[in-house]
């Protein structure tokens, strides 16, 4: 045992020696992952009152972006800012207005696009979001009595 | 320097793995279904009073006023005019047989015999303001008459009723 204790310390002496002579490098890498991404408290079927109103909240739409360039909303009417009826043959429509945040009414003939850039902070950013119509009894032409639908596609993308 | 070469490698290994490049196409969408109801609406009005006098000695035609029809409803509808008396205004006076019989003149149409149910039917959905018909009732005045009546008040009831067919 003893003949061999020189032999170990050497050897730890060496291996010390190794590595004071040597630069080791770490690379730590964290990456942050695009995160573009929508909420809403709107609920997936809204009856709008169009006997006894002129408007209808829908609800809020909460988007968050931590993209460096730009992103843009999308909101598509599937029947071009129109409700059509259910009934076979009624070709009457009920038309309305989008209401969006601040922009304000939005005719969904064509898809209304909000382009934005950058990073929206933790809370995101939230847009109240409304229908306005004109009330049945002030619609012209006048169109039957019927169920009405529309479906309305909030998209948010990068670009 | 093998070691350097081991660690390089796992750098570049741990960054190939975990780097998305933060603007990468994504897209997230929600939907929302909009649903209207509007009620069936089907009504009748009139200016007319319950009991619209007829001159029958200073003219041949009275008219009575107007009715006016709104309806949103699918499909086909039917107005339908009633005389309770088949077209003709009866004496007041119990034993008074004599008749005074009347032409319907209503909208655009005029002469009508009420001696049966008059009817039309319609499939359209009426103007915001509705369709308006005049009433009136034309007849003979009575110096013209071929066969005289007794003095008396004359009277009939008209109903006009509409009704999804």
């Amino acid at each position: 045992m003893k003949k061999l204790l020189p032999f170990i310390v050497f050897s730890i002496l060496a291996t010390v020696s190794s590595f004071a002579a040597n630069t080791s490098t770490i690379n730590v890498v964290a990456t942050v992952g695009s995160q573009l991404s929508l909420t809403t408290t709107v609920p997936s079927t809204v009856n709008l009152d169009v006997v006894g109103g002129t408007s209808t909240a829908l609800g809020d739409l909460t988007v968050f972006s931590n993209a460096t360039g730009n992103w843009r909303i999308i909101v598509h009417s599937t029947n071009a800012g129109k409700m059509v009826g259910d009934t076979s043959g009624n070709t009457g429509t009920y038309p309305y207005k989008f209401v969006f945040g601040s922009d304000g009414e939005q005719n969904l003939s064509t898809d209304f696009i909000k382009t934005l850039s950058g990073t929206t902070g933790s809370a995101g950013y939230t847009y109240a979001m409304a229908i306005t119509y004109v009330n049945y009894a002030s619609l012209t032409p006048v169109i039957q009595a019927d169920t009405y639908r529309d479906v309305i596609t909030v998209t948010i993308e990068s670009i | 320097m093998r070691g350097k070469t081991k660690y390089l490698l796992l750098g570049l290994a741990l960054i190939g793995a975990f780097c998305v490049p933060v603007n990468a196409l994504a897209q997230e969408t929600i939907s929302v279904n909009l649903r209207g109801m509007i009620p069936k609406i089907f009504s009748i009005t009139s200016n007319m009073n319950e009991t619209e006098s007829v001159d029958l000695v200073g003219s041949d035609i009275t008219v009575l006023g107007k009715v006016v029809v709104f309806s949103n409803v699918m499909g086909t509808w039917t107005i339908s005019v009633k005389s309770t008396n088949g077209g003709q205004m009866v004496g007041a006076t119990p034993g008074n047989t004599d008749v005074y019989p009347y032409l319907l003149n209503f909208g655009t149409i005029e002469g009508i015999n009420l001696s049966e149910v008059y009817r039309m039917s319609l499939s359209v959905t009426t103007p915001k303001a509705g369709l308006e018909y005049p009433i009136s009732v034309s007849y003979e005045k009575n110096d013209d008459l071929s066969v005289p009546v007794y003095s008396d008040d004359y009277w009939d009831t008209i109903t006009i009723t509409i009704a999804i067919a």
